[in-house]
């Protein structure tokens, strides 16, 4: 693996210029962390999301915590079955944030990245999930600050697709022990737009193993608009033991979504927007397919969605919202990269479909 | 409670003029007495004109024509359940008539709107969740696939045969 620190601390320090009193409102700046248990298929989301400045912005903390079903009040039968335990949470940004070394203390959660160690610690009483993580980035990170037109914007990211993560997560003071045999993907996102411009975003994680027990990942990002009429170009980040192994981008990726044919109605975060959009069903993706080749190489994959929420992000001065799938699925992937054909027959998927 | 809801009104006032309009339209020369956990309050209001907000604990004798508790509003702000449900399934008493319900309806769907995108509205709700009597201390945390909204619930309570019934 190759670890850049200077990479890493110039893709995770805080963008927003939180000193400027003249910081234009639409900043935003959001840190987004995946854990995955490739054996129970337990995955927890953390994302914290800073918007505006000191004084009348916000700040967000979202957590969603997928289990098997009956982890909590009975015993698991298969691991077939999941449940979704969440929150979202957001407070007026006064006085908690601090920028070198970044530390944000809300009252549930604290949240730092110190020479590269990140910790993370919430405590969330309402919803009965608390956690504490910490760890460093394993894999090589990837800063891509496109600064390209993004609504009337601009959005720039970085990711660090592998992190050894320990911790404990406690669901209604059940334990589930987070380690380093987890897969733990980061991103790091930030900007200048406002929720519910004409704007959005396809973005997934998929972690497989081979029959070795090699880690691959690959973690794409595309723009587009709200109805998928003009899409951006996308980048496909091809990931082995932690190390970028090759980077498909532009016409040589192919992304295509499969639609439900009968629209559903997700369970919706934060709960208020629940009780607002009660009685909206709509189109959800039931998968994808990414076909990436070029001279060279060839990847393919195809993704079945086994279960979908939905946030809505409201923008506090326009008053429109964005609409953020979040997906979970198993995928298929045949890949031949560097002359060397892999198969992989079951992986894990995590996406957003953003419009 | 007092202080809560005239503050309420006051954002209202300077944030949202539809909500503001709403709001006179549903409430302006009114009179009620709402109870919140066992807390009774007799709310008055005057004219559209002149639009005043009159609050006062209620006396004894005064029926409480809106009762419900700060466990059940949370669980609304949550999403855990919708407003209607809440009536139905009596965690929320009130009397009124249907036009009066779809108005009171009309009126806490704006407000609901407007606390998801005003700071103001923000922070008043977190007082209240911190101040008020506070939620059950050991809860037993719901899935987000429990967060069925059932809607129709209303009318699915009709007796068949009084629907069928021609006038």
């Amino acid at each position: 693996m190759t670890k850049l620190d200077h990479i890493t601390y110039l893709l995770d320090e805080l963008k927003i210029p939180v000193n400027d009193p003249y910081c234009p409102e639409d900043w935003k700046d959001w840190y987004h962390y995946i854990f995955f248990d490739p054996v129970t298929q337990t995955r927890l989301l953390f994302n914290i999301s800073l918007s505006g400045r000191p004084g009348n912005g916000t700040i967000t903390v979202t957590v969603f915590l997928t289990v098997p079903s009956g982890f909590l009040h009975s015993a698991i039968s298969s691991f077939d079955a999941f449940e979704t335990f969440g929150f979202c949470d957001t407070i007026l940004w006064s006085d908690q944030v601090e920028r070198v070394p970044l530390m944000i203390n809300t009252d549930h959660t604290f949240f730092s990245i110190d020479k590269n160690k990140v910790s993370i610690r919430c405590n969330h009483p309402a919803s009965a999930i608390r956690f504490s993580v910490d760890g460093f980035p394993a894999a090589t990170p990837v800063y891509v600050p496109e600064l390209f037109p993004f609504g009337k914007g601009f959005i720039g990211w970085g990711l660090i697709p592998g992190m050894d993560m320990n911790g404990k997560v406690f669901l209604h003071d059940k334990p589930i022990t987070i380690s380093t045999k987890w897969y733990c993907y980061h991103d790091h996102n930030y900007g200048r737009f406002n929720w519910g411009e004409d704007l959005g975003w396809t973005w997934f994680v998929i972690s497989v193993f081979d029959s070795k027990g090699i880690k691959t990942s690959y973690v794409l990002h595309q723009g587009n608009n709200r109805d998928l009429t003009k899409t951006g170009i996308p980048f496909l980040f091809v990931y082995e033991k932690d190390m970028l192994k090759k980077i498909f981008m532009g016409e040589s990726v192919e992304l295509n979504w499969q639609w439900n044919n009968e629209p559903e109605k997700p369970p919706i975060l934060p709960g208020v927007m629940a009780s607002l959009f009660a009685d909206r069903h709509v189109a959800v993706p039931s998968g994808f397919t990414v076909k990436a080749t070029d001279d060279k190489d060839y990847l393919y994959i195809k993704m079945k969605r086994e279960s979908v929420t939905e946030m809505i992000l409201p923008d506090y001065d326009k008053k429109q919202y964005t609409f953020m799938k979040e997906m979970n699925g198993v995928v298929e992937a045949v890949q031949f990269i560097q002359a060397k054909k892999k198969l992989f027959a079951k992986g894990f998927c995590y996406a957003e479909f953003v419009h | 409670m007092m202080d809560w809801l005239h503050q309420l009104v006051a954002i209202i006032r300077y944030n949202n003029q539809f909500a503001w309009q709403l709001m006179k339209e549903v409430t302006a020369n009114r009179h009620i007495v709402i109870e919140i956990d066992g807390c009774r309050i007799s709310l008055t209001t005057t004219g559209q004109k002149d639009y005043q907000l009159k609050t006062k604990l209620a006396d004894a004798a005064e029926q409480s024509r809106f009762i419900t508790t700060g466990d059940v509003l949370r669980k609304i702000i949550d999403g855990q359940i919708t407003l209607d449900y809440a009536i139905v399934t009596e965690q929320i008493y009130i009397r009124a008539t249907i036009q009066e319900l779809i108005s009171i309806y009309r009126l806490v769907i704006c407000l609901l709107a407007e606390g998801a995108v005003n700071s103001k509205m923000q922070l008043l709700w977190k007082d209240f969740n911190k101040e008020w009597y506070p939620a059950q201390k050991k809860i037993s945390p719901l899935t987000m696939q429990e967060q069925k909204p059932v809607h129709g619930i209303l009318i699915s309570m009709v007796p068949e045969k009084t629907l069928l019934v021609q006038v």
